[in-house]
């Protein structure tokens, strides 16, 4: 197991299971972020200055840090807010239209920009535990412009069959954009072995700081996408008859970016490289393994595909899951999160249109919050008198 | 909704003393505000009185605990009720104290806690008809009265009692010289009013007490002599009988039995079972007596004049 806990203070004051929706930030990266504004907060690229000169040097050299840490290259890196902005920029970019394939799984940061840009759009449905079938998958594929799914679900942590998927996609000619926010931070991912046309993540999910995300896209697919958001930073020269946009990632990166973001987000990649992605997904499988196998003696319905990585979604009998949320919290000082987790019609396919609580694991929980985790939801289901 | 108007309210009294309160205070506002106006409240805020509630609860006892998340709706709209029934009720009780004098009500000198915090106790039914009296002592009716000569709502109820006793030959007049020690002279004034009723000018001597109360507050036994002289009395026995202070035993007396009758100010009237503290015009004079609601004849205060604590000597 992985004890890191000492570069996460917090975890002496709370037991910290809402990893899905943000997570904690080791000091490394915190340092990271102050460095900037402490020592160069320059204008990048525009002024020339030391300050300026240091902030672009930094923010670049992010820029292949991050690239290398998702097998991708610095030319595919695209700088956003979340991922979020990432996916409506994919969405809303490229030029193809036609039919989209999804599946009912995704979050609303997925559903809703294809929404916005495809008129037809065919959802896969897994089964009633969230495991799909390959064959639902393949069949949609056939014919569609544009896939996109997740590399790891945020309410069950399962993942599609991303290979057969991507394959089928080829062989349709569709671009497959992948959702890779909550899988980027789990687990070792290469942008290039993995076939993606185009792959979101976020900086906060990964131990980096708010406010910064990535759009990995492929450099022959940045051909066929337009701009998105437009302004300074996205163009080399303007005139009033004109404009003549970069060729490059910068086109997509309008305005003053986020350079504390970046440089911590690249910080955060260093973090996670250091400890090894491969040793994180075995010990958040493990504590995720240890919180589902403690829910299941209690009696608390633990929900979905036991094919999951660190992540349990249960709800306990005669309980509100905000209220299971909120006296977790007060009781035992627990943080989860309940509710739809931005993915509606994925609880209501699993058949909890009212939600349900999500503890998800990382690599600074411990099996002892397992027991502190455990005991608490015990005194919760003691109040429903079940 | 119900739960959120009565956590808007408390919290917004606990607010008042602490600021970790506040908070709860906007929450329950922002929650009455939206159902008002007949939007849903999604706040989530009666879910997490609920859980603060039953948390705390069930590090007391986890039964009792358990017993009230299970039963939350029914216990939370149990004391709502409860709640909005005292609060009913408190108002009532503070109309009656403003209209009558006791939260109670007219026909009650029954303990009241309004009473008590503002030292006005329970009244106790008088011990005697002893007094300056006035009347006939046969009468099936008493009137008793604690007043202050140098009380100005004793001098207020003054027309209006002698336009109601000159009609009712039913009526067994008695004042029980009560001094609020607070006013200078206040207790030489009850000797002089005895020193007077030796003489038995004490008739002619009270009009001038009650007209010329500055004139005791500010010249103490030099006025009263002076008045003493207006109103015919021999000035030299009046003198003597003040400083013998042969009147004082009297005065104490009074003194003493309106500490346990339960006296707090001037005038306090008793007209049989019931009792009235403040001033009355003849009107509310009669209303008194016949046990009908009357109102004490005082707009922005109480109406009477307080007794200290400690006043006694």
């Amino acid at each position: 197991m992985i004890d890191v806990r000492k570069d996460f203070p917090l975890t002496q004051k709370v037991v910290y299971f809402d990893n899905a929706c943000t997570t904690l930030k080791p000091q490394q990266v915190i340092d990271a972020v102050v460095g900037y504004y402490k020592d160069f907060p320059g204008c990048a690229v525009r002024s020339q200055h030391r300050l300026a000169k240091r902030a672009h040097k930094e923010f670049e050299a992010a820029r292949v840090r991050i690239a290398r840490f998702v097998d991708a290259k610095p030319e595919e890196v695209i700088f956003t807010k979340n991922t979020t902005e990432a996916l409506n920029l994919a969405f809303s970019s490229i030029a193809r239209k036609g039919k989209a394939v999804t599946s009912v799984m995704e979050h609303h940061s997925v559903l809703l920009p294809l929404r916005k840009n495809f008129s037809q759009i065919e959802y896969v449905k897994p089964d009633l535990k969230g495991d799909f079938a390959e064959q639902a998958w393949l069949e949609a594929v056939g014919g569609a412009s544009v896939v996109a799914t997740h590399l790891v679900n945020n309410t069950i942590s399962t993942s599609p069959p991303l290979h057969a998927i991507v394959k089928a996609a080829r062989e349709s000619n569709a671009l497959v954009v992948v959702d890779a926010a909550q899988g980027v931070p789990h687990k070792k991912v290469s942008f290039r072995k993995g076939g993606f046309d185009l792959m979101a993540f976020s900086g906060h999910k990964m131990l980096g700081p708010t406010g910064i995300g990535c759009l990995i896209a492929r450099e022959e697919v940045q051909k066929e996408m337009k701009e998105f958001m437009v302004g300074g930073g996205t163009v080399e020269t303007v005139s009033l008859e004109g404009q003549a946009f970069f060729s490059n990632v910068h086109r997509f990166e309008a305005g003053i970016q986020d350079y504390a973001g970046g440089i911590g987000l690249a910080a955060a990649c260093d973090y996670l490289d250091k400890v090894g992605l491969e040793k994180v997904a075995l010990h958040e499988k493990a504590v995720a393994d240890a919180l589902d196998k403690r829910l299941t003696e209690l009696g608390v319905e633990v929900i979905g595909s036991k094919n999951r990585g660190g992540l349990v979604l249960f709800n306990v009998p005669g309980v509100e899951p905000h209220e299971v949320e909120l006296l977790l919290d007060e009781l035992a000082a627990v943080a989860v999160r309940a509710g739809a987790f931005c993915a509606m019609p994925a609880l209501a396919h699993l058949g909890y249109p009212k939600g349900a609580v999500r503890a998800s694991c990382y690599l600074y929980n411990s099996l002892q919050e397992v027991d502190r985790f455990a005991d608490a939801v015990k005194q919760i289901k003691a109040l429903s008198g079940r | 909704m119900v739960l959120c108007i009565v956590a808007l309210v408390v919290f917004a009294v606990l607010g008042i003393f602490s600021a970790k309160y506040r908070e709860y205070a906007r929450e329950a506002f922002g929650c009455v505000t939206r159902t008002v106006m007949l939007r849903p409240c999604d706040t989530g805020f009666d879910t997490k009185i609920k859980v603060k509630i039953t948390s705390k609860l069930s590090r007391l006892s986890p039964k009792l605990g358990q017993s009230v998340f299970k039963h939350y709706a029914f216990v939370s709209m149990f004391f709502a009720v409860l709640f909005f029934g005292s609060m009913g009720y408190s108002a009532f009780s503070l109309y009656n104290y403003f209209a009558f004098g006791n939260c109670n009500g007219p026909e009650s000198s029954a303990f009241c806690a309004i009473n008590a915090l503002t030292g006005k106790t329970e009244l106790k039914k008088p011990l005697n008809f002893d007094g300056l009296a006035y009347g006939d002592p046969s009468a099936p009716n008493v009137l008793i009265e604690y007043g202050c000569f140098t009380c100005f709502y004793t001098r207020q109820s003054e027309h209006g009692l002698k336009a109601f006793i000159a009609n009712r030959s039913d009526v067994y007049y008695v004042l029980k010289p009560f001094p609020v020690l607070s006013h200078n002279n206040s207790y030489e004034a009850v000797q002089a009013a005895f020193c007077a009723d030796e003489q038995g000018k004490f008739g002619a001597f009270r009009p001038l007490l009650f007209d010329n109360q500055d004139v005791i507050l500010s010249e103490g036994v030099a006025g009263l002599a002076r008045l003493a002289v207006n109103a015919s009395l021999d000035s030299g026995k009046f003198l003597d009988c003040m400083a013998s202070k042969r009147t004082v035993p009297l005065v104490e007396k009074y003194l003493s039995e309106g500490k346990q009758v339960g006296v707090y100010g001037t005038p306090t009237f008793f007209f049989n079972n019931r009792s009235a503290v403040g001033p009355l015009d003849v009107e509310n004079f009669q209303k008194f007596a016949s046990g009908q609601p009357f109102a004490i004849q005082t707009v922005f205060d109480d109406g009477a004049c307080p007794a200290p604590l400690g006043a006694l000597k």
